[in-house]
């Protein structure tokens, strides 16, 4: 049997309540013929916040399942504090679970919602009572305890989920796309809140979600999913700023790709497109190598095309504008460089023109983009990812290539 | 010749769509609310009312007759008080072993996915259209006669002889596909994932269906268990057969009318009803608020109780019940059947067997089962297109109905026939249309048909107020925005919705109406249906002949049943 000493709760702010160790070792689940996830190896250190990132379907919630015990593995093992918990069930894990469509009650009142998991657990209610009302007093939601789930809106019901999860006495806790099925700007504040108390309580914590800019917003470090698979594990910043795969690449940023084959001129490597132009990168690939680049849209500077010779970039284009969107904090912007379409992203108010039609500078460094080798393909498989995961710690470890560095 | 039959066919519809716009005017649409409900009123509340009104008035008779007799002083008010009480403690036993066993079955029906889970959800439900003099002598057989459980451990009489066990174990069969039926399919529905949340927050298996599961199904089971309560309480046709020298209620109201001892009849009809009703009324009202009792949680005990062993034993046992107590004993009769087909089993006298006593013996019974039959499916198939007519108008009312005060009263009200006893029932409608009353009609066929108008009206209506639920508005809405009157989009939207219900309808209405004893025999006069007729053989002793119209009766039942299944799932998946 798999017991937990009770333990008392503080909410005080950095004071570190408890901090266990997952790890998921080559943990597979099928359903049927069914992948589900395979080969899972993660390991999430004690009072980390991690993101889980992927699409639909791409094994997020099989893992969260999988961690709670809502499923267990078809193979591999799973292990709190280094102790292998795989065959116990749900119910004794600890595991406080956030569920995407709430899954309050809906017979039962806010604070019985609450107290469920102490009550069923035979918790000292007194206590755990005390606890929920700092929980709610913490997130905002103090004198809903009367109200039943139907008469609250989805943020305050999200919330109440989450105390709910946590007053259960949980040792982690896991969420499961926790803020989908909100609004974009309950959303925000949501994903500012849930890092503020999870960080507070210093409880482990996997978040799966679709949203790239939540797990960048919320997490320790993002691991990355596709088709059941884990393709890349880092913090926020190394995803995104050096993707292993086109496909992590494509996920985390909306950008453009062009193809071509690597040059090689005096330690500089360089892209060769179709027409012959040639783009300064930085790559390890070899000369002749042929390689898919890709460029975030944000990374991408647009200048009049008077401001040629004031510029200091690697590689400087010109370009015509197809066309322009305001979406808000932004311009979308569609260019046409080397006879293909380019999406770039620059700040409104910035002195640039914007007619449709016109000649603009389009300015890049070499480290902007991310040159991945053709043969690859969309797909990656287990090996290539290695080697590629061993070239992104190495650049990694370069700390100036890791920094990004405008010259302006 | 064909333009002019064009012509005509044009002038028809014209026609029709004046006749329709003319229907749909506003107050036509009232005069047709207002005769829906006085039709409702006559058939189903005012025998009801008239038998209140009529104790009420004729107190002091009632007073000197059932309190005061000259020469029996209270005797037949204790008599009463007797079988009332009997019944009550029948049907207060039958409901918990219904909710032990039903609950569980319900529960294994809803969840789980087996081979033949299709033919055990049939099997299940069985028990309603098999009408219960047949399933009742059919328990009589396997329980209390030689023939049955008891040649199992070579026993020349009977295991249980007739009285209020047998009556428990005869209500139990058909009561408990209530229980069963109507918490089936809310438990299907019910979200999974909340049980997912109660797991992950620590709850057991157990404590999540206590908890979590059985508050959201309390309303289901609530009304499953009224109608089994009061159906145990208000059966006569099983009871009859096996009830012995025991007596229950429904009984003594069959056995005082045949004695013509109206005053007392009257008297405990009205008790009946009322009971039935007072049971109804709490339910509906409470339903809502009743909390369950044990808030407390027990998590060891509670954990020990889900384990595998416990929940796999609970499976089996509810199993092995169903199919001992109800199964078996129901569809005994067929092989009792087999057992004297040619000959008796035990003489080898093939007078004794089936073919003689049916076919070749001179009192020609075969002549009078068919007779029987050939009335009761004349019964119910006036019945039901009776009902047909003037139940879906209250079913496209209720549901249309905006006002919920008024929706709920008439909810309830509609669904009183299903819970008062059909004898008492069966009394009131003798008492009103017949020569105590309004002196229209006497016992015979046509006080049989109004009989069964009545109780089968809610058997009627409900489903229909499903269905029409069930369709968008939306539709109707645009029909009519479309320059359609009212009855046309009605006609030509609404109403192909409803095939399959109106046709569901329609069969349950036909079972129930060829099934039923207690309402018959009050107003048959000398008419005979198969059902009352059985109980004539079994009083009779002749057991083959009785078999023989028992298989008949269940066969129809079970092709019914499953040409009501085969149209409901086939109206789910469109």
């Amino acid at each position: 049997m798999f017991r937990f000493p009770q333990r008392g709760y503080c909410f005080c702010i950095g004071d570190v309540i408890i901090m266990v160790r997952v790890e998921l070792k080559e943990a597979t689940k099928y359903y049927g013929e069914r992948r589900g996830v395979e080969d899972i190896n993660l390991s999430i250190n004690d009072g980390e916040y991690l993101a889980v990132l992927g699409p639909t379907g791409s094994g997020k919630t099989t893992t969260m399942y999988l961690i709670a015990g809502l499923l267990s593995p078809s193979k591999g093992s799973i292990l709190f504090d280094d102790e292998d918990i795989s065959n116990v069930p749900a119910e004794d894990r600890s595991v406080g679970f956030v569920f995407e469509e709430y899954n309050l009650f809906p017979r039962m009142t806010v604070e019985s919602n609450i107290l469920f998991g102490p009550t069923v657990k035979d918790l000292n209610l007194i206590e755990s009572r005390k606890i929920s009302r700092e929980l709610l007093a913490l997130l905002n939601i103090s004198g809903k305890e009367p109200n039943y789930p139907d008469e609250i809106s989805g943020g305050q019901k999200q919330r109440v989920a989450l105390a709910r999860a946590i007053v259960s006495d949980a040792r982690i806790l896991v969420m499961d796309d926790p803020l989908r099925a909100l609004d974009a700007k309950i959303r925000e504040i949501l994903q500012v809140e849930l890092r503020k108390l999870v960080k507070d309580l210093g409880i482990t914590c996997i978040h799966a979600t679709h949203d790239t800019q939540e797990a960048m917003r919320v997490a320790d470090r993002i691991a990355v999913f596709k088709d059941g698979m884990i393709v890349q594990i880092g913090t926020p910043e190394e995803v995104y700023n050096h993707p292993n795969s086109l496909y992590v690449a494509e996920f985390l940023g909306e950008g453009s790709t062009i193809e071509g084959k690597i040059d090689d001129i005096k330690e500089e490597k360089y892209l060769v497109l179709q027409d012959g132009s040639r783009i300064n990168v930085e790559t390890d690939l070899q000369k002749d190598e042929e390689a898919i680049a890709l460029i975030p849209g944000e990374l991408i500077d647009v200048y009049p095309i008077s401001m040629k010779k004031k510029l200091n970039y690697h590689n400087i284009f010109e370009a015509v504008l197809l066309d322009v969107r305001c979406v808000g904090e932004f311009n979308e912007l569609d260019l046409e460089i080397f006879g293909s379409r380019f999406k770039a992203k620059d700040l409104i108010g910035k002195e640039i023109p914007l007619k449709k039609k016109s000649k603009v500078l389009v300015a890049t460094d070499k480290d902007d983009y991310r040159i991945f080798p053709k043969k690859e393909g969309k797909m990656i498989n287990k090996k290539k990812s290695d080697r590629i995961i061993n070239s992104n710690t190495q650049v990694g470890i370069d700390g100036s290539s890791v920094k990004k560095v405008k010259k302006k | 010749m064909v333009s002019e039959q064009r012509d005509i066919e044009v002038k028809m519809r014209r026609n029709l769509l004046k006749a329709e716009n003319w229907l749909s005017k506003k107050n036509v649409l009232t005069a047709g609310k207002v005769i829906t409900i006085v039709i409702f009123v006559l058939i189903v509340l005012g025998p009801i009312l008239y038998l209140l009104l009529q104790i009420l008035i004729n107190s002091k008779e009632i007073n000197s007759t059932v309190f005061n007799d000259p020469i029996l002083g209270n005797e037949a008010f204790l008599m009463m008080l007797r079988s009332i009480g009997l019944s009550l403690k029948i049907a207060a036993i039958v409901t918990v072993f219904d909710i032990l066993v039903g609950v569980p079955i319900a529960w294994i029906l809803a969840r789980y996915e087996f081979r033949g889970k299709n033919i055990l959800d049939t099997l299940v439900d069985m028990p309603i259209a098999v009408p219960t003099s047949a399933l009742g002598f059919s328990i009589y057989l396997f329980w209390g006669t030689n023939n049955g459980i008891s040649r199992l451990f070579n026993s020349q009489v009977g295991l249980v002889s007739q009285g209020t066990f047998l009556i428990i174990l005869a209500h139990i069969a058909f009561t408990f596909p209530y229980v069963t039926r109507s918490i089936r399919g809310i438990i299907s529905d019910l979200d999974l994932n909340l049980e997912k949340a109660g797991k992950t927050l620590g709850a057991s298996p157990f404590t999540i269906a206590r908890m979590i599961s059985l508050p959201m199904v309390k309303e289901g089971l609530l009304a499953g268990t009224v109608l089994a309560f009061t159906r145990s309480l208000g059966e006569t046709g099983a009871t009859l057969i096996v009830s012995g020298v025991y007596q229950t209620a429904p009984v003594v109201i069959v056995s005082w009318m045949k004695g013509l001892k109206i005053p007392t009849t009257a008297f405990l009809a009205f008790i009946l009803i009322l009971i039935s009703l007072v049971l109804l009324t709490t339910v509906r009202l409470f339903a809502r608020k009743v909390g369950l009792p044990w808030k407390k949680v027990f998590p060891r005990f509670e954990r020990k109780l889900s384990s595998k062993k416990v929940k796999r034993s609970r499976d089996g046992v509810s199993l092995f019940l169903f199919f001992m107590f109800v199964f078996i004993p129901a569809l005994f009769v067929i092989i009792y059947l087999f057992q004297w087909w040619g000959r008796s089993p035990f003489s080898g006298d093939p007078q004794a067997g089936m073919i003689y006593q049916v076919f070749q013996a001179p009192d020609r019974k075969f002549t009078e089962i068919f007779r029987a039959l050939g009335t009761s499916i004349e019964i119910a198939l006036i019945v039901t297109l009776i009902n047909m007519v003037i139940a879906t108008p209250m079913a496209l009312m209720i549901s249309k109905m905006k006002n919920k005060k008024v929706k709920g009263i008439l909810d309830l009200l509609i669904d009183i026939p299903l819970v008062i006893p059909s004898s008492a029932l069966g009394f009131s409608i003798f008492f009103l249309w017949g020569s105590n009353g309004m002196h229209i009609l006497s016992p015979g066929f046509f006080m049989i048909v109004i009989a069964h108008v009545s109780f089968t009206y809610s058997y009627c209506v409900r489903p229909l107020i499903g269905s029409f639920d069930a369709i968008p508005t939306m539709y109707d809405e645009a029909a009519t925005a479309f320059g359609a009157s009212k009855f046309t989009a009605f006609r030509k939207v609404t109403l192909p919705f409803l095939k399959s219900g109106l046709i569901a309808a329609a069969i349950m209405t036909f079972t129930r109406s060829m099934s039923e004893t207690g309402a018959t025999i009050i107003t048959m006069g000398v008419e005979r249906t198969i059902p009352v007729l059985l109980v004539d053989f079994f009083e009779a002793s002749t057991f083959p002949a009785a078999a023989f119209a028992s298989t008949i009766l269940i066969i129809i039942s079970f092709a019914m049943l499953l040409l009501l299944r085969r149209i409901t799932r086939r109206a789910k998946n469109e």
